[in-house]
Order: C-alpha cells, then sequence, then structure tokens
C-alpha cells in the first residue's frame, strides 16, 4: 500500500540526490582546477554553490513539512533525521569546494610540488569516497557505507605523509613556503570533505539499522554484526 | 488556480436563540479537500449542515448570511432540496446504514432518483464500491445484511452509497473516528483518490489526519473561524495565536 507520506519521501529523496549530484560536481571541478592550473572556474563553482544553498533551504522546508503534516515514525522517522544531517553535510561540502578552488585559484607552482606529495592518490581517494556515501544513501546500502571508514583512514594516512612532505619541501627551498601553505589548507579542506562523505555514509547506516555509528572508530565499525 | 466551489458569506447560526456559528466568511475550493478542526462543540457540524440545509430540520435553527455553491445561494426559495441534497452528500460520524442489505443500501438514491433497470444498478453498486474502496470485501455478500459489516467496511459502505447518489461535494463528519488504524488509513486514501472528482469538507478531531488529507485546514472557536488557509502553512507556521495553541495541544 502506498501511503502518503511515500511520495513526500520520494521527492526528498530525489533532491537529496541531486543535490550530490551538484557538490560532486563542484568537488571534481576544485580537484581539476588544482592540478590543472586552468584559472577559469571558480565562478563556475560559485555559481554551482548557490544552486545548493537553495537546494540547502529548499530540503529543509520539505523535510519540515513532512514531519509536520506526517507525524513520521519508525524508518520514516530515521530517514527524515537522517535527511537533514545529509543535507548539512552535502551543503558543507560545497562550501569546502569553493574554498579549494579559490585557493586554488591563487596557485602558481603547483607542477613542482603536487607530484611530489601523491595529490593525485589523495584526490582519486576523494573522489571515490564520494561516490561510496552517495550511493549508498542512493540504495540504502550499509556495506558500502561501512566502505567508507576504510577509506577515511587511507585518506588520513595519505594526508599525513603529504603534509610531512610538504614540510620537507619547504625546507629544502623557503621560497616557496606560500605555496606550500596554500597546498597544505587545500589538503586540510579535502581531508574534511572525506569526513563530510564519512558522516553520510554514517547517517545512512542510522537509517537502514538504526543503530548509530557516531564516535566509532573503524575498528568497532569492522567487528559490526552484518545488517 | 483558484476554483471556488462554495462560498460562505457572513454566516450566523442560530439554535432557540443560542449562536452557534458567528459570522463566518469562507470559501471552499473546488476538487480539494478542506478540514474543519477545533474543540468540541465549536459548530464544525453546525457549519457542514449548513451546507446541504439539514439543520432545518432541527427545531430552533435560524441563519443570517448566504451559502453559494456555484455561484448560486442555496437559500434562496427557490431552492429544490432534493437536488441539493443529491448535489451535496454527507457521511456521518457513525455510520447510519439501513438494517436491510448491503445491495438495498447502495442502490437507495439510484432508485429515488427514478432507476430501475438491474443491469445499470448493477454497474452502479460495483463502480461506487470500487471506488470506496470496499468492492473486494463485499462483491460476494451483497444481499447479506449490511449491519452485519465491521465498523471500518459500514464506514466505507456509507461513503460507497453517497457517491451512488452522484454528488459533487462530499461532507464529511469524523468518517474515521470509530475506527482502527488500518480502516483509518483506507479511509484516508480514499479521500486522496475522491477529491479528484469530489469537493471534499472533512470534519475531524484528528489532527494529525487534517495534516495528512487536507489542502485547506478551517480552523473553528466558539462560533468563530479564527484562521483558514493553505494546510502546509497552518502545520508548520499557523498566524494565530489560538490556532498554534490548539494544534500544538496546549489548548485550554
Ligand atoms: N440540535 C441542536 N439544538 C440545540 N443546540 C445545538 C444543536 N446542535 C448543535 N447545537 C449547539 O451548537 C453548538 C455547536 O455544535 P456542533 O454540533 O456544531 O459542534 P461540533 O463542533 O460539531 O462539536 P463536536 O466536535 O462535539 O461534534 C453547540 O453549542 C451545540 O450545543
Ligand atoms: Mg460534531
Amino acid at each position: 500500500m502506498e501511503r502518503p507520506i511515500d511520495i513526500h519521501i520520494e521527492k526528498l529523496k530525489t533532491r537529496l540526490i541531486k543535490m550530490c549530484s551538484l557538490v560532486d560536481d563542484q568537488v571534481d571541478k576544485a580537484i581539476e582546477e588544482i592540478v590543472s592550473g586552468k584559472n577559469t572556474v571558480v565562478n563556475e563553482i560559485e555559481i554551482a554553490d548557490r544552486r545548493v544553498d537553495k537546494f540547502d533551504l529548499k530540503i529543509d522546508r520539505i523535510i519540515h513539512r513532512i514531519i509536520a503534516l506526517n507525524q513520521p515514525v519508525a524508518v520514516d522517522l530515521r530517514l527524515l533525521l537522517s535527511a537533514m544531517k545529509i543535507n548539512i553535510n552535502l551543503e558543507r561540502i560545497g562550501d569546502l569546494a569553493v574554498n579549494i578552488s579559490r585557493t586554488a585559484d591563487e596557485l602558481k607552482l603547483q607542477d613542482k610540488i603536487l607530484s611530489n606529495i601523491k595529490f593525485e592518490k589523495i584526490a582519486g581517494e576523494i573522489k571515490h569516497m564520494l561516490k561510496l556515501a552517495f550511493d549508498s544513501f542512493i540504495n540504502n546500502d550499509t556495506d558500502l557505507a561501512k566502505n567508507l571508514f576504510v577509506h577515511e583512514e587511507n585518506l588520513d594516512r595519505l594526508v599525513d605523509f603529504s603534509q610531512n612532505k610538504l614540510v620537507e619541501i619547504m625546507k629544502e627551498d623557503p621560497a616557496i613556503i606560500d605555496e606550500a601553505m596554500k597546498i597544505n589548507s587545500i589538503l586540510e579542506e579535502l581531508e574534511r570533505i572525506g569526513d563530510h562523505a564519512t558522516n553520510i555514509g554514517k547517517e545512512v547506516y542510522f537509517i537502514v539499522s538504526s543503530k548509530s555509528l557516531k564516535h566509532l572508530d573503524s575498528d568497532d565499525i569492522n567487528s559490526l554484526d552484518d545488517i | 488556480m483558484k476554483d471556488t466551489k462554495i462560498e460562505i458569506k457572513n454566516l450566523s447560526v442560530f439554535f432557540n436563540y443560542v449562536q452557534a456559528l458567528n459570522k463566518i466568511n469562507l470559501e471552499i475550493q473546488s476538487n480539494k479537500v478542506t478540514s474543519i478542526i477545533g474543540p468540541s462543540g465549536c459548530g464544525k457540524t453546525s457549519l457542514l449542515r449548513t451546507i446541504n440545509r439539514m439543520n432545518e430540520l432541527i427545531k430552533g435553527f435560524l441563519h443570517k448570511g448566504e451559502v453559494l455553491i456555484d455561484g448560486i445561494n442555496i437559500y434562496d426559495k427557490n431552492i429544490d432540496l432534493v437536488k441539493l441534497r443529491k448535489l451535496v452528500g454527507m457521511v456521518f460520524q457513525n455510520s447510519n446504514l439501513f438494517p436491510k442489505s448491503i445491495y438495498e443500501n447502495i442502490v437507495f438514491a439510484p432508485t429515488l432518483q427514478g432507476i430501475n433497470e438491474k443491469g445499470i444498478l448493477d454497474e452502479i453498486v460495483e463502480r461506487v464500491c470500487t471506488q470506496a474502496a470496499i468492492w473486494k470485501e463485499i462483491k460476494d455478500k451483497l444481499n447479506s445484511n449490511a449491519l452485519n459489516l465491521s465498523a471500518g467496511q459500514q464506514q466505507r459502505l456509507c461513503i460507497a452509497r453517497t457517491l451512488a447518489a452522484e454528488p459533487s461535494i462530499l461532507l464529511m463528519d469524523e468518517p474515521a473516528s470509530a475506527l482502527d488504524p488500518i480502516s483509518t488509513a483506507k479511509i484516508e486514501e480514499l479521500i486522496l483518490e475522491l477529491k479528484n472528482e469530489y469537493t471534499i469538507l472533512l470534519v475531524t478531531h484528528n489532527m494529525q489526519q487534517a495534516a495528512r488529507v487536507s489542502d485547506y485546514t478551517a480552523f473553528l472557536y466558539m462560533g468563530q473561524l479564527i484562521e483558514f488557509g493553505r494546510t502546509p502553512k497552518m502545520f508548520t507556521n499557523p498566524i494565530n495565536k489560538q490556532t498554534e495553541d490548539y494544534i500544538t495541544g496546549r489548548f485550554g
């Protein structure tokens, strides 16, 4: 039996999925900008961000309405509470992409540095994590969600490695410090994008299983029974 | 797009000189569900009953103001009451089926309208019962006594019987108040289906029900219309403090 709330929830999911693809595109462009040194995309990312902000408001309103008009319980309620948090995480990812592209806009010497700090790997990891997060949400797939934790650890290690490398580079060539610091801040923001992707995975896990993965580390999570 | 079906203008209602409704102004939109909510005794039923002139059966009833349906004042002297009640069907809080067979209950109105042909009546029975989402449950026992059905089935049968008169407006006075959650959900689904063809007024004590099924909500209090507007607005951000207190259960 299709309930009236199903139609509203479907609409909400569609909105969130659209928002996922907008944000995904923003991050792709920002990374592309860093790697290629093209400075034309900042503007595009900023325009996309205004769309993301509109989506954010709209999604909040939809959730507010569904709760007020349908008195959701159980899995419906979990979905709505989590959708609210997923929305926040998506919006933050969009903001971070904007910051990154603005910083990238100021880079001049990235060719010298990026190849030495495994940047390609970090970029690949971020893209993969976003894909996992979005796919797990779209398909209610807890395995993909759990998978995110492995990647988050991996990302942390890669970022650590890169930051150490940056320190070495700066010691060798003080003239490059300014540029290296910018790249360092980009690394930190990419790491935070990874955190937001992982948060989305946690919410998906909560929707499906009603178990909260907040404040657990990846060992705890890997020892969780499958659901 | 606004498409007004019923226009209530400055309507006041008295029973034995006690005022039950005070200068109500309300526009009911075609093919929408409008809920009327408010505490017991605030005048919900009285308001519904002015729309098919049922109040006139009550001794001591007096009214002032106008009720227009499709632009025509139904309190005009030359209004045909039989036609009016055919146009405006009513479903009551408690089922009021006759102690007769299911079939006879449904064909009551069509037969009054002079339809006698068995084939046509059979068709009507199947059509309205399907619309009222009860066909599957009764199709094999059309000749058994209607009062042997469960309360939820009886309520849907009442709806079917009302539809058989081919109204264009449906007045429903707490149609689900005596029902379990599943039957209630069925009635709510039915209301959402029916609004494609009918203009529906729904009196309910169940605020959540009003929120779930109606496009517009009217809040009555002590015979006055306190707030009227789109349901999502009323339930997320009502204008009036009394409305907010009532829908959040802080009243009294
Ligand atoms: N037949 C009647 N004779 C005298 N007074 C009446 C009659 N019907 C209603 N009233 C009065 O009119 C007022 C409104 O009654 P009404 O039945 O419309 O309320 P209601 O909002 O439908 O309440 P409830 O939620 O309890 O059904 C009440 O004060 C009631 O006592
Ligand atoms: Mg009443």
